[in-house]
C-alpha cells in the first residue's frame, strides 16, 4: 500500500493531485554516510554521494515540482546553511533532489554532529492542468 | 474546540492525521513582542540571547519536517540556526530556534521589532509513518 495519498480533490494551488514529500536526516561527520535510522517520512530516499551533498530521489515519478524548500537544524549554532540544486527529474520520471551543506568559511562541508538535521519538503505535480514554464 | 485540525483523510506523504503547526512571532532583547504572535497551537518564549523556544500545546508522535525564515526590516545577512526538536513519542514537541550574526559569527537578538521570524512543523501522530528508518 502506497505511504503517500494521491488525493481526489482540489488542494492549496493545484488543479488536482498536488503531493507533499517531507522528511528529514542526518549525516555522519567527515565523510557520510547517512545516519542510520535517522530518517523520518514516507515516499523517498536519500544517498550521501560526496561531501556535503546529500540528493533525495521520490519513490514515485511526477509531472514536476511546484516548490521546495529545506532547512538545516544544528546541535550547535555555527555560519552553515544549506545551498540546496534545482530539483531534477520530474516529466514523468522520479523527482531527484540535491541538498548541500555550505559552510561559511570552508565551503561544502557535512555536518559537525551526526545529531544536525536536515529537513525538507517539495509540492509535486502530477497534473498538467497545473501551470508549468509559464 | 482545538483550534487546529487532525484531518480524517490521508493528506500529503502520511498515513494519516498529519498536523501543521505554522506561525510567526516578533522579538527584541526585551523577549518576546506583545501582540506578535501569530497562529495556533503552540506557545514561544526568549530564553536567552537569540534564544527563541517554541512548544506545541498538544503532544505528538514525532515531527516528519520543519522549516523557519526570518524576515528582516532591513535586509542584513542575519539568519536562523535552528536546533533539532525535542519531545514528541507522546509529549510536546519543542523546538529552539535561534538567530544568527553572520558578521559578528555570533547567535543576536533581533535588532527591531518589526522583524519577524516565521516557522512550521509538520507532525505525525501515527506509528504507521515511517520514522526512523534505514
Amino acid at each position: 500500500m502506497a505511504d503517500r495519498n494521491f488525493p481526489s480533490h482540489q488542494i492549496g494551488n493545484f488543479q488536482r493531485d498536488g503531493v507533499l514529500i517531507s522528511g528529514h536526516f542526518s549525516v555522519t561527520p567527515a565523510g557520510g554516510p547517512i545516519v542510520a535510522l535517522s530518517r523520518f517520512g514516507n515516499g523517498w530516499t536519500v544517498a550521501y554521494t560526496a561531501l556535503g551533498r546529500y540528493t533525495i530521489t521520490t519513490d514515485e515519478t511526477f509531472q514536476h515540482v511546484v516548490a521546495a524548500d529545506c532547512q538545516f537544524d544544528m546541535t550547535t549554532p555555527a555560519a552553515q546553511f544549506l545551498a540546496p540544486v534545482p530539483p531534477g527529474g520530474g516529466a514523468g520520471a522520479q523527482v531527484t533532489w540535491e541538498i548541500d551543506l555550505w559552510d561559511v568559511a570552508l565551503g561544502l562541508q557535512d555536518p559537525t554532529a551526526a545529531t544536525d538535521e536536515i529537513h525538507f519538503w517539495m509540492f509535486c505535480s502530477t497534473s498538467i492542468s497545473d501551470r508549468a514554464a509559464w | 474546540m482545538a483550534d487546529r485540525s487532525y484531518p480524517s483523510v490521508r493528506i500529503f506523504n502520511f498515513q494519516h492525521d498529519c498536523v501543521l503547526v505554522a506561525g510567526h512571532f516578533s522579538a527584541t532583547v526585551a523577549g518576546v513582542t506583545a501582540l506578535s504572535r501569530f497562529g495556533n497551537g503552540f506557545t514561544v518564549v526568549r530564553t536567552a540571547l537569540g534564544r527563541f523556544t517554541i512548544t506545541t500545546d498538544d503532544g505528538y508522535r514525532h515531527v516528519v519536517a520543519s522549516g523557519c525564515q526570518y524576515c528582516a526590516t532591513t535586509p542584513t545577512d542575519w539568519y536562523l540556526t535552528p536546533i533539532p526538536q525535542g519531545g514528541g513519542a507522546g509529549a510536546a514537541v519543542t523546538w529552539e530556534i535561534q538567530l544568527w550574526d553572520n558578521t559578528a559569527g555570533a547567535i543576536a537578538d533581533p535588532t527591531v521589532n518589526t522583524d519577524e521570524i516565521h516557522f512550521w512543523m509538520l507532525l505525525s501522530n501515527s506509528q504507521l509513518d515511517r520514522a526512523a528508518w534505514t
